[in-house]
């Protein structure tokens, strides 16, 4: 009994610690890993290959690239997970702006 | 004053990067930073964007870039931004050599990958694609130049929190350091997938 009660002691502040990160297992990041692996081979087989168009081809890596770049935030930087508000709005105004940006220096540049 | 060293790591908190004031003012202050860098490299592609076929009667993109080099160095980097999530969860696991283990994979990497750098910088050197021989060359080597300063940063400042480690071993003041240095590395993938889509995979298609 007495003993029972020792290992339970031991134990707790390990499970307790297992259950607030059960949704922190490698899973969801070896797969991240493994589809962003997959995306890159793909970004680069459709610009290798001279079978694909150019007018498919630049939408295609980027819509890839976008992917990827969800992947990193949303699963290995845990954008995903609660508390998060503050980031994700400090990401999305980034966002924001750097479509803004490139879309401004662009046209003033080629116009 | 030994025994108490044992307790605070032991009773380490379940996400001991968010158990103090200080841990999630970082945490905050840092991704704060990094909606303000995606800003700046936006900067720096929109410019590279605008000016990439000014070449000045220089090589062109399609005459310079290799492939098979940047498909490298990318797989280089993707591997290494999974090194450092393996080494926060680590952390979590209150595993301090797991966490420094799966930093110096990280770390390694990310030396391989500059190394990478230095040697297409210096190839193209060669070419006659220099930072002053074409609108594209400034704003090439400016991008990518940017972005490869950031993963020497990145290095380094791991690198010292390694052996800052070593010294004062997994705490609540020192698990916010490590998780944001990680969330600082995968931002610096981040940016490379678009650098090695836009710069690197748009300039083959042309």
């Amino acid at each position: 009994m007495e003993t029972n009660l020792q290992t339970e002691m031991e134990h707790s502040p390990q499970s307790r610690r297992e259950t607030a990160h059960h949704n922190e297992g490698p899973k969801p990041h070896l797969w991240a890993f493994f589809l962003s692996i997959v995306f890159t081979i793909l970004a680069f087989a459709a610009v290798a290959s001279e079978a694909v168009s150019t007018a498919f081809t630049i939408p295609f890596i980027i819509f890839l690239a976008v992917v990827q770049a969800a992947f990193q935030l949303f699963i290995w930087m845990h954008m995903n997970q609660k508390d998060h508000e503050f980031p994700l709005t400090f990401m999305m105004s980034g966002v924001f702006a750097a479509v803004v940006t490139v879309a401004g220096i662009i046209l003033m540049i080629w116009w | 004053m030994s025994d108490t060293h044992v307790q605070t790591s032991t009773s380490l908190p379940p996400e001991p990067e968010k158990a103090t004031m200080e841990g999630r003012n970082k945490f905050l202050g840092f991704w704060l930073f990094l909606g303000a860098e995606t800003v700046l490299f936006a900067s720096l592609f929109g410019t590279y964007l605008g000016l990439r076929n000014s070449t000045n009667g220089g090589p062109t993109t399609q005459e310079l870039f290799s492939l098979p080099m940047v498909f490298v160095a990318t797989v280089i980097l993707l591997v290494s931004s999974l090194t450092s999530v393996l080494a926060i969860q680590a952390m979590h696991r209150n595993n301090m050599k797991g966490l420094q283990f799966w930093f110096g994979v990280t770390v390694l990497l990310g030396f391989s990958f500059l190394g990478l750098e230095i040697y297409e910088f210096v190839e193209y050197v060669h070419h006659g694609h220099t930072f002053t021989s074409s609108a594209f060359g400034s704003a090439f080597y400016t991008l990518v130049g940017f972005h490869g300063g950031h993963v020497l940063f990145g290095v380094l400042w791991i690198l010292v929190l390694q052996l800052q480690g070593i010294k004062k071993g997994l705490t609540v003041v020192t698990a916010p350091k490590y998780y944001v240095a990680s969330l600082y590395w995968h931002f610096v993938d981040l940016v490379w997938v678009f650098i090695f889509t836009v710069v690197y995979l748009m300039g083959k298609v042309g």
